[in-house]
């Protein structure tokens, strides 16, 4: 889902750049009054687990394998502004370390995977939690994978670069299903988080005396 | 377990490597801007660029094969969705191959595309092969980019490798006490695990950076200089970019 | 001999247990300590409370220096050395005392030098062996010029050369320390005072050399066994 340069019209790459600065410079801010002088090293560990755990390939369902993303696992454990930071950070890492995403449409996928993911992620969970633990998780994840690839779609077809009759199509069947495996690992991750701390499921804040 | 990001040369002595980096950084996003805003890239074009790229690269050491290999390895990604573009119905009939048809206007198209990838690309791969990390870091902050975002990128390419070698223990582990590959509960304890790690970890990276004097901010010398060497590559490239914009 | 640090009645309790029960220590200038003790004794607990990263009950008072003064080398280099070079990692502690750029170069070259890995300034910590890993974990509190050191385990899990170089840049720093360990060689080359403590509480107290010699007192610590296997096959 990571948009290459060349792929975004002028004004779709610098109004995504406007809305995603402000979005993650707020989130920033916000975080930094929360969390204090502990954001730095523990959001820090947070970033380069969720990159390692990107990288990893998992056995999902039927022989296939899936990675994670973890906007959502992220936004469930430490709301939406934790995790818009710590996904922006990764698509600049990846944009630098791994030429995956391009330079110029970094706000763009900011915006699809460290924003719009995570936030719709959230509000998902936080709406369904009551009615099935459970499933508020997978629906969260998947929903989530799959609103941000449609956004995605409507970049590219509002740049003119591919027809929205295509993309939208296109990337909405194919993370639909890759939206199966995220939903399912953030599943399985959350519980088996919850059965060695279930306090950190409850508050979805950086408490990280928790961990002991 | 050998790991590899694209800076793996960042580390070798040359006249590139030696560059200002914010001069570098600078270089880099205005030849991708000033390329990616062409509406067309004719072929003379992509040549004299490329050819400048493959310059830079002589000079820097950097082995080709390393340069193209990686190139190679990251175009498929960047044009899959690229293919919709040439396959899509409109303008005139360029040709038509076992019932599949091109058309011209769709074709031109996906060339542009692949020009700009190949050259952003392979903007990135040199600048980041002959820029070390933590040079970047440090321009980063002279540029402004929030602190936060800085020391996170910090900490990711500090730890990242530890936790996927801690992981890949905790797998070696399990496979050697259990005949069948780890299922999905398993890998999620595996990564739980490994989540909890990573916060007690932060807690005690926390104490280590208190006992040095920490109080919310990671402050570092910059000790690189704009040098007149550095005002003439940019004096050099302006005149380039200039020319491949107005040519 | 003037007192640097007084611990008295320190007690730590994590969560249900109990890590520190009613210490009393009194630190003075110029001592070299090693403080022994079973896994889980809560050495290194001690050592946390004494620069301020935890939270305890008694009192710890520094008179004549400050806790800033205070420098202390934890265990597992990975946490000590965050930054993405070496260079940084040293320079970290004098940036923050708010030393100028000059001094703070000074500083760095100073400290690699004696622990012997001048030259490794560009090089990224995790591209280190353990032993360098370790010196350099060293080198980030020397460079901060503190007037009290506090060693967790410097040695434990090298082998046996890195361990001589790392007892040999431990002799060669001239001030007050206190050294958390298992190593019974390490402690007896460089410490003149040494403390035993076990569950918590602070067992015996003396000459390096008399609580060494003292088999039976080690023994009832867990830091020697009280049969003796020469040979197993």
């Amino acid at each position: 889902m990571h948009i290459p340069d060349g792929f975004l019209s002028i004004p779709v790459a610098t109004s995504t750049y406007v809305i995603s600065g402000s979005w993650v410079g707020y989130s920033i801010k916000r975080v930094r009054e929360e969390a204090g002088e502990k954001a730095i090293p523990t959001m820090g560990v947070l970033a380069a687990f969720i990159f390692a755990a990107q990288m990893i390939n998992f056995p999902v369902a039927g022989g296939t394998s899936g990675h994670l993303v973890g906007g959502t696992l992220i936004a469930i454990l430490f709301g939406p502004y934790v995790a818009s930071i710590i996904i922006s950070t990764i698509l600049i890492a990846q944009s630098l370390l791994f030429a995956d995403g391009g330079i110029t449409a970094l706000g763009a996928n900011i915006l699809n995977m460290g924003i719009i993911a995570p936030i719709v992620g959230f509000v998902i969970y936080r709406a369904l939690r009551k009615w099935h633990f459970k499933a508020s998780i997978f629906i969260a994840s998947w929903v989530s994978i799959v609103l941000s690839a449609a956004a995605c779609a409507l970049e590219l077809s509002l740049s003119g670069t591919i027809p929205i009759n295509v993309s939208l199509p296109a990337m909405v069947s194919v993370h639909a299903l890759i939206g199966i495996g995220e939903g399912l690992i953030t599943l399985f991750v959350i519980l088996a988080i919850e059965k060695f701390n279930p306090d950190l499921i409850v508050n979805a804040k950086l408490h990280t005396n928790n961990a002991r | 377990m050998k790991h590899h990001f694209i800076d793996r040369y960042s580390n070798l002595e040359s006249p590139i490597h030696k560059l200002n980096t914010t001069l570098k950084l600078f270089l880099a996003v205005a030849l991708i801007i000033t390329t990616v805003i062409q509406s067309q890239i004719p072929a003379y074009k992509f040549v004299l660029i490329f050819a400048v790229l493959l310059i830079a690269l002589y000079t820097s050491h950097i082995p080709l094969t390393f340069f193209l290999k990686n190139l190679l390895i990251i175009l498929p990604f960047a044009c899959i969705g690229g293919l919709s573009i040439l396959f899509a119905n409109s303008g005139d009939l360029y040709s038509s191959f076992i019932g599949i048809k091109i058309y011209h206007q769709a074709l031109m198209n996906f060339i542009t595309i692949l020009e700009k990838s190949i050259i952003s690309i392979g903007t990135i791969i040199l600048f980041v092969s002959t820029t070390r990390f933590d040079h970047i870091l440090k321009s980063f902050q002279d540029i402004k980019v929030p602190s936060l975002i800085v020391a996170l990128l910090s900490f990711i390419y500090r730890y990242v490798f530890l936790v996927i070698d801690e992981f890949m223990r905790t797998k070696m582990a399990i496979v050697a006490r259990s005949s069948r590959q780890p299922t999905l509960t398993l890998w999620s304890y595996m990564i739980s695990r490994s989540f909890f790690g990573s916060l007690e970890r932060g807690e005690q990276i926390f104490q280590s950076m208190k006992a040095r004097g920490y109080n919310g901010t990671i402050k570092t010398l910059n000790n690189e200089n704009f040098t007149t060497g550095d005002g003439i590559i940019l004096f050099l490239c302006l005149i380039l970019y200039a020319l491949l914009w107005k040519l | 001999m003037e007192a640097l640090i007084k611990i008295e009645n320190l007690c730590v309790k994590y969560e249900e247990k109990v890590a520190l029960d009613g210490i009393d220590l009194i630190i003075n200038e110029g001592e070299k300590i090693g403080i022994i003790g079973p896994n889980g004794a809560g050495k290194s607990t001690l050592l946390l409370a004494i620069k301020g990263l935890i939270k305890f009950t008694g009192k710890i008072s520094f008179p004549g220096i400050r806790r800033s003064d205070v420098g202390l080398v934890f265990q597992n280099p990975d946490i000590q050395l965050f930054m993405p070079t070496v260079f940084d990692d040293v320079a970290f502690g004098p940036i923050n005392q708010n030393l100028t750029e000059t001094e703070v170069k000074v500083r760095v070259k100073e400290s690699l030098e004696k622990v012997g890995l001048s030259g490794f300034e560009k090089r990224p910590p995790h591209h280190l062996s353990e032993g360098e890993k370790k010196k350099v974990a060293i080198a980030t509190v020397l460079s901060m010029k503190p007037s009290v050191y506090l060693f967790d385990e410097p040695t434990t899990g090298l082998d046996p050369l890195s361990k001589y170089e790392i007892t040999k840049i431990l002799c060669s720093i001239d001030r007050t320390m206190l050294i958390a360990t298992h190593d019974l060689e390490l402690i007896s080359k460089v410490t003149d005072r040494t403390i035993i403590l076990n569950d918590g509480k602070l067992m015996a107290e003396g000459y390096t050399q008399d609580i060494l010699t003292n088999k039976e007192l080690l023994a009832r610590n867990k830091l020697y066994p009280l049969e003796q296997l020469l040979k197993c096959r």
